[in-house]
């Protein structure tokens, strides 16, 4: 009796652990393991692309194949079979019509993962409720998209990228690759060559996007490596705040994640994009977990344009980004804004780049690591002013929190000014849990996981107040979530 | 051809740590990112060997004011017995030279000093010692001619043992004709031993230097270090202390003006090995024309130094529209019980201060020259030697006088 309910106790607490390890079993429809040209070819014929897309993609693909394995970065990246993974799978039947049409399994899925698609319309019926656009990635390849109408009444596309190459083909062909060339770095290109999916976004001129638009990743099939490709567009005057969420099934072998991301904001348009990433994150000892190997880039092409990214980091066994901001416009405003959470094994090697063009460009950048368990985080950040960037302002302040002796904490920015008109301005410290404030805690009766989670959520206020609402209470708790363990 | 690194070998007849083809790291290498060696290569540099005699008779002044020094004088990295105070060295302080034995780690720095070195000086403090009089290193460039071009690479080692004490000012200046200067600098405190030691990098334009400190300190043991560096070439030192005793304190401050076509480069790697012990890395720079600044300083906080407070500051002003400043300020932390922080700031004058001083009725010039001299007093006055503070800072006012914006 007692050892049964041990067992119940224990299988709940793992559950609780990674509340969104679970597969749904979907019929897919799949591609060989293996990369090679006829791959790409075979994506490129499934989704029914143009030729100039297919040739983009073998550029891609053979620069790829030359280009050799980045090896400056901090975390131990282990040998990636790229031959052992399939490139495309997409769920067996045609896409949907409507919600009603979508294989009941996903919504339940969506369920568990506390976005379901009905629900969320009724909320939009409610008056005065959030509204929240949801261009969901089952895979590869979207399948529901809602809140199409509304959208398209204001003229904002909003669909997923292989749609907008049909539909929108001198949009794409203009901005895909403009701010990420497909021969950026090795993930990037490996992404250029096979990417299935992703969501396309464009705002109008003078078109405030009047709710949040969210995508929720979420990697299914076992062994299917996601290559995304999102490309949003905010013309002159425009403003769009965007979510991505991600969560995956509790697996053991290791997944291979590489998306990009491209931002592009016309003369006094405004994008914000937020992150909230929770991939599994390997167990314990470190064995599975998925690899993050993400290239963000956002262009401030325009004058008084601004390009804002919030992420919340706490899953994945490596995490590897940086997400950046080229800031080409005269007044132009880039912000990065930070938490990265790594406990147990995991790796987080995130940071970003500011990149100073344009008069009077400014930038800011805030980041907070946390470091538990035997984990390794490392901020990797770059500010260049070139000489055309007068009166350009930068703030950075990196601080990082060590929870217990054997994780690590690292920081590594590079300054560079090439004006004298320019002020950066960078600090960082490092330092553990004080003392003083986990006594206070416990001696008001809160336990210590609890305090931690308290005392570590007050020393990330900074960047979760610039989270969206739907996002700011979820990613909250995930910091508890993440930080189990980790005292005691 | 295969550059200058290859030539200097082949003058020293060995190759030491090389391999056969190698040449000058390039900037694609982490460590030289941002200082490009690619101005050595096209000077014919010669080595200068044991053999070879040089004509200095008396000391140029490099330091004006500097009193009650026992002068020791190195002259293209060989010891000078005739100019050098040898003869009236106080108690507990000896000084020797002999050939140099191995350099301390497998850096580029290391491998090229070991490779060109050929005479090591012994500085040695006894236990218990204070050595009063400032002890003078003068580094000194002699050519045949001012358009000699002479490589040379100069090795000392100080060793000051258990409870002893001394000041050491080094100065790097040329007396004629061009260098490129490998000087390395190994520095053993041992237990509640105390240093201070005060570097002018002063090397003329055309000239370079690639210097090397390596500082070890044991338990209680401070070190109090300062560099001036006004050298008008390319001018790079690495300083890399390692504190290996508990409570040991390191102050690495500096202070650098870059004018006409200078590269100033000051590399600081700190590594806590030992608990509880305090690292302050503290950085002023000014640069002008078409001079570069760099800065790239990091802390290792190995695992189990517990108790470590380190700190790193670095602040730049750029005072021309083609100079630039490269800042890497880098924290590798493994301990949890630490207090760890860096700044780093690049920028222009204030215009609110300006604006108070113009207001007074102070010129514009002078507003700024104020405002520049008193942004660098504040790493000079880390000097804890009042008589060397004094000196370091009229040489840097003397400096500033001649960069212009």
């Amino acid at each position: 009796m007692a050892t049964t309910e041990t067992i119940q106790k224990v299988s709940a607490l793992e559950a609780e652990k990674y509340r969104y390890g679970f597969t749904t079993d979907i019929e897919m429809d799949m591609a060989p393991k293996g990369l090679n040209e006829d791959i790409v070819r075979l994506i490129s014929m499934k989704k029914e692309e143009p030729e100039w897309l297919l040739e983009w993609r073998l550029k891609a693909f053979r620069i790829w194949q030359d280009m050799p394995e980045p090896t400056w970065q901090k975390p131990h990246v282990p040998q990636i079979d790229y031959q052992d993974v399939h490139y495309y799978a997409a769920p067996k039947k045609d896409g949907p019509k409507s919600l009603d049409e979508v294989d009941p399994k996903l919504l339940e899925t969506y369920a568990k993962l506390g976005i379901p698609l009905k629900e969320q319309e009724v909320l939009a019926g409610v008056e005065g409720a959030p509204k929240v656009a949801v261009d969901a990635v089952f895979d590869s390849v979207s399948v529901a998209t809602t809140y199409k109408k509304e959208l398209e009444a204001q003229g904002i596309v909003f669909c997923s990228i292989s749609e907008a190459v049909k539909t929108h083909p001198d949009l794409v062909k203009k901005y895909l690759g403009s701010v990420v060339p497909y021969s950026d770095n090795k993930h990037a290109c490996l992404n250029s060559a096979v990417f299935t999916d992703g969501s396309f976004v464009y705002i109008p001129k003078g078109v405030h996007c009047p709710m949040e638009l969210s995508t929720y990743f979420r990697i299914n099939a076992q062994d299917t490596g996601q290559f995304e490709r999102t490309l949003i567009i905010a013309d002159e005057g425009s403003y769009v705040s965007y979510l991505e969420g991600c969560t995956a099934p509790m697996r053991d072998e290791n997944q291979l994640h590489a998306a990009v991301v491209e931002l592009v904001a016309l003369d006094d348009a405004e994008i914000k994009y937020s992150t909230v990433q929770n991939w599994y994150p390997g167990d314990e000892n470190g064995k599975g977990g998925i690899y993050n190997f993400v290239t963000k880039r956002g262009a401030c092409r325009g004058r008084n344009s601004k390009i804002s990214w919030t992420q919340v980091e706490t899953g994945s066994a490596i995490t590897w980004k940086y997400p950046s901001c080229i800031l080409q416009g005269e007044n132009s405003v880039g912000e990065f804004y930070s938490v990265a959470i790594t406990n147990n094994r995991q790796e987080a090697d995130t940071g970003t780049k500011m990149i100073h063009i344009g008069k009077n460009s400014r930038s800011r950048i805030i980041s907070k690591g946390i470091s538990a368990g035997r984990a390794d985080q490392t901020y990797r950040g770059l500010v260049r002013v070139l000489p055309g960037a007068e009166g350009a302002r930068n703030f950075t302040q990196c601080d990082s929190l060590l929870i217990g002796d054997k994780c690590g904490a690292h920081t590594i920015p590079y300054i560079e000014s090439r004006n004298p008109t320019a002020q950066l301005e960078h600090e960082a410290t490092t330092s553990r849990i004080s003392e003083d404030q986990l006594f206070y805690c416990l001696s008001r009766g809160i336990g210590e996981e609890e305090a931690v989670a308290l005392i570590v959520n007050g020393f990330c206020k900074e960047v979760m107040q610039t989270l969206p609402m739907e996002f700011a209470v979820e990613a909250q708790k995930l910091i508890g979530i993440s930080l189990e363990g980790s005292v005691g | 051809m295969t550059g200058i690194l290859q030539d200097l070998l082949r003058q020293r007849g060995a190759s030491g740590r090389f391999e056969a083809e190698e040449a000058l790291p390039t900037r694609k290498a982490e460590q030289w990112k941002y200082t490009d060696l690619m101005r050595l290569e096209k000077i014919g540099w010669s080595l200068w060997l044991a053999e070879d005699s040089h004509g200095v008779t008396r000391l140029p002044t490099v330091l004006p004011g500097l009193e009650k020094t026992i002068d020791i004088v190195i002259v293209n990295g060989f010891l000078d017995r005739d100019l050098s105070d040898l003869d009236h060295l106080p108690a507990g302080l000896s000084v020797e030279a002999g050939p140099a034995a191995e350099a301390w780690g497998d850096d580029f720095t290391d491998r090229l000093s070991d490779a060109l070195t050929q005479e090591e000086i012994c500085i040695r403090v006894d236990a218990g010692k204070t050595i009063e009089p400032v002890v003078h290193l003068h580094h000194v460039t002699w050519g045949a001619d001012d358009e000699a071009a002479i490589a040379h690479a100069a090795r000392v080692v100080i060793t000051v043992a258990e409870g002893g004490e001394a000041c050491i000012v080094e100065s790097h200046a040329q007396v004629q004709g061009r260098g490129f200067s490998v000087p390395s600098l190994g520095i053993s405190l041992e237990k509640g031993a105390r240093l201070g030691l005060y570097s002018a990098l002063l090397d003329s334009a055309g000239s370079a230097q690639i210097g090397l400190a390596d500082i070890g300190l044991a338990d209680g043991a401070v070190l109090d270090s300062f560099l001036l560096t006004l050298g008008e070439g390319l001018t790079r030192r690495e300083t890399r202390l390692t504190m290996a005793g508990e409570r040991a304190e390191a102050t690495v401050a500096g202070a650098y003006v870059g004018s006409g076509d200078a590269l100033i480069d000051n590399t600081t790697f700190v590594t806590h090995i030992a608990e509880n012990a305090v690292s302050r890395q503290f950085f002023r720079g000014v640069v002008g024309d078409r001079s570069r600044g760099v800065f790239q300083g990091k802390v290792l906080v190995r695992e189990g130094a517990q108790g470590t407070d380190g700190q790193q500051q670095h602040k730049a002003l750029l005072l021309s529209r083609e100079a630039e400043i490269d800042a890497k300020p880098e924290l590798e932390i493994y301990a949890d019980d630490v207090q760890c922080a860096h700044g780093a700031t690049v920028g222009t004058l204030d215009e609110d201060q300006l604006f108070y001083l113009r207001a007074r009725g102070i010129s514009e010039a002078d507003a700024r020259a104020l405002l520049t001299r008193s942004f660098l007093a504040e790493a000079v006055e880390k000097i804890g030697r009042t008589a060397v503070r004094d000196v370091f800072q009229a040489v840097l006012t003397a400096r500033l006088g001649g960069v212009t914006e």
